[in-house]
């Protein structure tokens, strides 16, 4: 049973960023062997647990001191707000792409005027099909 | 006390017992954690994830460093941490913080009549 946990708690120090991991993970497998012969494992999971979740956020929610507001890094942001950044430029990069493309629309085949996206992008575009007046 | 060690203060539990257990001699990270438990007679305990997140904090001020190999035992292998004049003077100044607290709360406490006297 300690050879499992000491297993478990080896594949939770891997879970520590590898600077920090090269840097004290020999020292605390160490401790957790040490510990381990007295019977108090349980703590030491829980333990660990919260020191790697404090050691992956942190730095992330670190906001930059020197240009805040105005600035805050890359790699300071939020995973759920990054992902809403990179949302938002590939949305408006879209719009610009249907704007440019609109004029072209009319002149490609019946076939592929048709077609469902070429239909949401006129949409999106707001260009009226130029084939509307003449039916 | 300098503004500069007041800047660290209030320091967290783990951060004041791990200085408080550095105070009197170089010590490796399970000897830190067995210190803490004999100075607050047990009833507080930290794990090494908790220690170690705290000594890295702590190295990355400059309040403690790695104690120079020659200082070891011969059969001493293991890493031996130090507090420095900085982390001292940090020390002092929560203590002397913690003290004002308590002779503030004593007189508070003091001041207060009881309800139906």
């Amino acid at each position: 049973m300690r050879s499992f946990l000491r297993i478990v708690y080896r594949g939770m120090i891997r879970l520590y960023p590898a600077s920090f991991r090269s840097e004290f993970g020999e020292e605390i497998l160490w401790i957790f062997d040490e510990e381990a012969r007295r019977g108090r494992v349980a703590p030491l999971l829980l333990d660990a647990a919260r020191s790697i979740v404090g050691q992956r956020v942190r730095p992330r929610t670190k906001v930059t001191a020197a240009a805040v507001p105005y600035y805050v890094e890359i790699d300071s942001a939020l995973p759920v707000q990054r992902f809403a950044q990179a949302t938002l430029v590939f949305v408006y990069l879209a719009f610009c792409m249907a704007i440019l493309i609109a004029p072209w629309v009319p002149k490609l085949s019946r076939a592929t005027q048709n077609s469902w996206l070429l239909t949401h992008v006129r949409i999106v575009a707001s260009v009226p099909y130029a084939g509307a007046g003449k039916m | 006390m300098n503004t500069d060690s007041r800047t660290h203060s209030p320091l967290s539990t783990a951060t004041l017992h791990i200085l408080l257990a550095l105070a009197s001699e170089d010590l490796h990270g399970y000897g830190i954690i067995q210190e803490i438990a004999r100075q607050s007679q047990g009833s507080y305990r930290i794990g090494p994830g908790t220690l170690y997140d705290n000594l890295k904090k702590l190295m990355d001020l400059k309040l403690v460093i790695d104690a120079p190999r020659s200082s070891r035992a011969k059969d001493e292998d293991r890493r031996l941490y130090r507090i420095t004049s900085t982390g001292r003077a940090v020390l002092s100044a929560e203590v002397e913080r913690l003290q004002e607290v308590i002779t503030t709360a004593q007189s508070r406490l003091r001041e207060r009549r009881p309800r139906n006297a």
